[in-house]
């Protein structure tokens, strides 16, 4: 019934044991399996889907859940199937996600099968996120957002787009070292002198982000997944998870 | 359109950001950037002092800081800040114009069965030109 893709990566192998262990402990184990250069990790979930396994666990960072995540949601017929996720590092936003502080929670958290359906973000030609993904802008090129009814330009350093399509665009360079002004101003106690008037926010169903002159990457746990102009759509409801039983309150919104 | 849902979050447009078109939201919008189009909220409008709108400006409650160019429409209330620029019509029940403020235009008070007509007159008709 539960099918693992273990992240391969060094200097983690007991941490991967002790999961396994764990695992068995709780009567959850199942078949295990590890990327190659024969074959990737989507291929992985994809092969776990047609074997029949209705839950498909990805174990390790952001980057392998965000793969097994669109490999599940750009299959058809897994209505079914859901993600199960075992992160390595418990101070993630994936972490948070599924509220989980430890290995043995995640562990608990799988056996105990509490479902939560996510939105998730599409990116052309076939990818999807399921958290955050973000394009940095180390030139000084603006950025040409086009949303449901309206077109933007703006100077920008980084551009964070999550599932809902809510979009946070930060502009630190505009704001004539106001960063810099601010980190000094906590830094001996003293308080903001007023709100940011640098950084945008939009929500949306659907968008284009164009940066004339230069292809940027848009990543997702610093593995790139597209390249400017990206365009973006609002998937509802795209994928069930699996959570901790009582994280209601404690979930990022 | 951006949003129809009021329990999402609101729209913020920075000070560098320049926008062409219409920007709607549900919930408050709050303009430090400038835009060439109509602004629409179903809550609140805050135009910052570093805001340029050239367009008509409609939502419950309007805050004004910066500068429009436009007719205004707040269902709620509208005050002018001592920073403020409106150069247009103006309809609300509720009107607050600060020192230092600047309004060129028409001021339209009318009472509530009004103030629901005019809103949907305004629906209908494309905005005057100011």
């Amino acid at each position: 019934m539960y099918y693992y893709i273990m992240e391969p990566a060094t200097g983690k192998a007991s941490w991967q044991e002790k999961v396994k262990d764990m695992l068995g402990d709780l009567g959850i184990a199942g078949e295990t399996v590890m990327p190659s250069a024969a074959r990737t990790i989507e291929e992985l979930a994809s092969l776990g889907v047609i074997k029949g396994y209705t839950t498909i666990v990805a174990v390790g960072s952001e980057k392998i859940a965000n793969k097994v995540a669109t490999a599940l949601i750009n299959q058809k017929n897994t209505k079914d199937t859901v993600l199960g996720i075992i992160p390595d590092d418990y101070t993630s936003k994936l972490a948070k996600r599924i509220g989980v502080s430890d290995f043995k929670e995640a562990c608990q958290a799988l056996k105990f099968r509490k479902l939560e359906m996510v939105d998730a973000c599409f990116v052309e030609p076939n990818k999807y996120f399921i958290l955050e993904a973000t394009i940095d802008n180390n030139h000084n090129g603006e950025a040409y957002l086009s949303l449901d009814s309206i077109q933007a330009g703006m100077p920008f350093d980084r551009i964070v787009i999550k599932p809902g399509l809510k979009i946070e665009i930060q502009d630190s360079k505009g704001s004539g070292g106001q960063a810099i002004k601010s980190f000094f101003g906590r830094l001996f106690g003293k308080k903001e002198e007023g709100p940011d008037i640098f950084t945008s926010f939009f929500h949306t169903n659907e968008l284009k982000i164009e940066i004339p002159g230069n292809s940027l990457g848009l990543k997702v746990d610093d593995e790139i997944i597209a390249k400017t102009p990206i365009y973006c759509s609002h998937v509802p409801h795209a994928l069930k998870i699996i959570i901790k039983r009582d994280t209601i309150d404690q979930k990022e919104s | 359109m951006m949003d129809k849902n009021a329990s999402g979050p609101g729209t913020v447009i920075g000070t560098n950001v320049k926008i062409v078109g219409t920007l709607y939201d549900a919930n408050e919008i709050i303009m430090h950037g400038k835009i060439e189009g109509e602004v629409k909220s179903d809550k609140t409008i805050i135009v910052s002092e570093t805001a340029y709108i050239k367009g008509p400006v409609t939502a419950e409650t309007i805050q004004v800081a910066g500068q429009i160019d436009g007719s205004i429409i707040a269902t709620g209330k509208l005050e002018i800040l001592p920073t403020g620029k409106v150069f247009g019509s103006i309809t609300t029940k509720d009107l607050n114009i600060r020192s230092g403020a600047i309004f060129i235009g028409k001021s339209n008070m009318p009472d509530g069965d009004k103030m629901l007509n005019l809103e949907e007159e305004k629906e209908m008709e494309p905005a005057p030109e100011v």
